[in-house]
């Protein structure tokens, strides 16, 4: 078919279509979580929904100040909590797992085995480790301190970033660090000016995901935690109390907290794509 | 001097595993054994100082002889059938649209499906909660343009299920679509398109030569679904919590009401030591796999 000179092909539009209309459910919850945090608090449960109103923070104000209605410190701290052990879990991870990934990888250590083992241990249910975490934990005096979710999700992203990093380097040229060798480079200079540059792109894919995790997990974090460690998405399950589900500032509270992974999809996806098809392909 | 050398130079490959295999040691391995100890025990919140009574096999036989743990089992093998059957089928409906066609159209796909993967789950459930309220979510208020009634969604024991299936999918289908289309896309166009010359019908195309093709890659994100879906707790905990009744309470589920309702540890790290065991076998059959596809070098 043809219009206005340019060839159009009928099948292709209809894909194409198709497609679209397919893809909208799934961006929808997002988009209406957004759109709700902004209606002013009478119009949350308008029903008919109304689409056009004037946007307003009080959800915002009423999820900040959280802090008040008795749920011991305030939200920022929940904020911090989160990004603390999201980024000290994040780099302590990825340099003791990228490092052990490249000693499998150039020097063969521990053969064939000790990849599979690491490979075992990141397909373990997080969901095994919450008893006996809970109990050592509380033996140990540690419950409802940032430490033991730092150690809870060690457990759970260290055999991840070893086996991503192993799978990464097992690809990169070794011709390279050879030359560097043979002209008489340290161990630690290769480390710092070779290798580590070669492998930025496949460190910050696994940063990225490992991050995210961190930021999004719950189940550890319900669990360890009771009032001073307690992360962001402990807090987003309260609003849903004994007499009332507070929608309009969950909403705004579930917002804030998605800000960051929507972000990291938009901005970084090159990375996320590599690093999810780099996990799998491999193993 | 080249003897120490060489002692030098095994000492510091040693060294860049040490870090790793010693705190996994520590803090993966050892809480797994000491989980593996309790469930031989009786031990609740009263007598967990004391390490509890050694009681045998006594956790596992009560356990196969609870209705509710057995219901549990069964529950998780439905909940993640129909969410794999599901997830692999779009996908690959999905990414075999997407794959030859404009590489703009295949990058909103891909953000699209990706956004929720990557959106934290909790938050995520709530949202699915406060659109699936009966009376003023959005879902019902869609519907009721059509005017089909009001559906209460997460209280009736089969539409629960159903709902819980949809979010899974709706959570997990970034991930299949993505590595099915890395498949996809791996294909040489050479074959495919001897193919079109010999003339063979679409769907020929994708049955004698494509899905043979895929079939390894097929495999494994089938494998990695099924992980992804054993796991499943945050949305199944923030939307139903296992109910109505028992009716959605997966293993994961199960074990948390066991650990922080009912207090029993021991009965709890039994449940645990079955969860591993069942991974494990799943884990293993995906090692097979690899390695049969010489993925694992």
């Amino acid at each position: 078919m043809n219009f206005c000179g340019k060839k159009i092909n009928v099948k292709e539009i209809l894909i194409h279509v198709i497609i679209i209309v397919f893809l909208i459910p799934f961006i929808f919850p997002i988009f209406w979580m957004i759109i709700s945090s902004i209606k002013p608090a009478g119009l949350v449960f308008a029903t008919p929904p109304k689409w056009l109103f004037q946007p307003s923070m009080e959800n915002y104000q009423a999820a900040l100040g959280g802090g008040s209605r008795g749920w011991g410190v305030g939200m920022h701290q929940y904020f911090i909590n989160s990004f603390v052990v999201a980024i000290i879990v994040t780099l302590s991870n990825l340099a003791i797992g990228a490092f052990a990934g490249y000693g499998m990888a150039r020097y063969r250590v521990g053969g064939k085995t000790l990849p599979l083992a690491f490979l075992l241990g990141k397909m373990l249910p997080p969901t095994v480790l919450v008893l006996p975490f809970f109990l050592i934990i509380k033996n140990l005096g540690l419950s409802d301190s940032q430490f033991a979710l730092i150690i809870a999700y060690t457990a759970i992203n260290l055999p991840f970033c070893v086996w991503m990093s192993w799978s990464f380097f097992l690809d990169l040229p070794w011709e390279i660090e050879e030359a560097a060798i043979i002209d008489g480079c340290s161990k630690w200079k290769l480390l710092s000016r070779i290798i580590i540059p070669m492998a930025s792109p496949c460190l910050i894919a696994i940063g990225i995901l490992v991050y995210v995790g961190c930021w999004n997990e719950f189940l550890f974090a319900m669990t360890l935690t009771s009032r001073n460690a307690r992360t962001l998405p402990v807090v987003a399950s309260l609003f849903i109390t004994d007499e009332a589900i507070l929608w309009g500032p969950m909403s705004a509270t579930c917002v804030l907290i998605m800000a960051l992974p929507i972000l990291f999809t938009l901005f970084a996806q090159k990375y996320i794509i590599s690093g999810i098809n780099a996990g799998a392909v491999k193993g | 001097m080249l003897i120490r050398r060489n002692d030098k130079d095994r000492l510091f490959r040693w060294f860049t595993v040490a870090p790793s295999i010693i705190i996994l040691l520590l803090i993966m391995v050892y809480p797994l054994i000491n989980n593996f100890y309790n469930s031989f025990r009786y031990l609740t919140l009263i007598n967990q100082r004391s390490g509890g009574i050694f009681i045998g096999l006594l956790n596992f036989l009560e356990l196969f002889t609870e209705p509710s743990f057995l219901n549990s089992l069964w529950v998780t093998f439905i909940y993640v059938f129909l969410t794999v059957t599901l997830q692999i089928g779009i996908a690959f409906l999905i990414a075999l649209a997407v794959y030859k066609g404009r590489t703009r159209l295949r990058q909103i796909t891909t953000i699209c499906l990706l956004l929720p993967k990557m959106v934290t789950p909790v938050a995520a459930a709530l949202v699915w909660r406060f659109m699936l309220n009966y009376e003023t979510g959005i879902i019902n208020y869609f519907m009721s343009l059509f005017h089909i009634p009001r559906i209460s969604f997460l209280t009736n024991s089969v539409s629960a299920m159903i709902t819980l299936n949809i979010i899974g999918v709706w959570q997990h289908l970034g991930f299949s679509f993505l590595l099915i289309v890395t498949g996809l896309m791996a294909i040489s166009n050479e074959i495919l398109e001897a193919a079109e010359v010999d003339g063979t019908t679409w769907f020929q195309k994708l049955r004698h030569i494509i899905i043979p093709i895929l079939r390894p890659v097929l495999t494994v994100v089938s494998l990695f679904a099924i992980i992804n879906s054993f796991q499943a707790f945050d949305t199944i905990f923030m939307t139903t919590g296992g109910g109505p009744a028992e009716a959605t309470q997966v293993l994961s589920i199960y074990l948390y009401r066991k650990l922080f309702i009912a207090s029993s540890f021991g009965s709890a790290a039994a449940v645990s030591v079955i969860l591993l065991v069942i991974s494990l076998f799943i884990s293993f059959s995906m090692i097979r796999v690899l390695k049969k596809g010489g993925q694992l070098g």
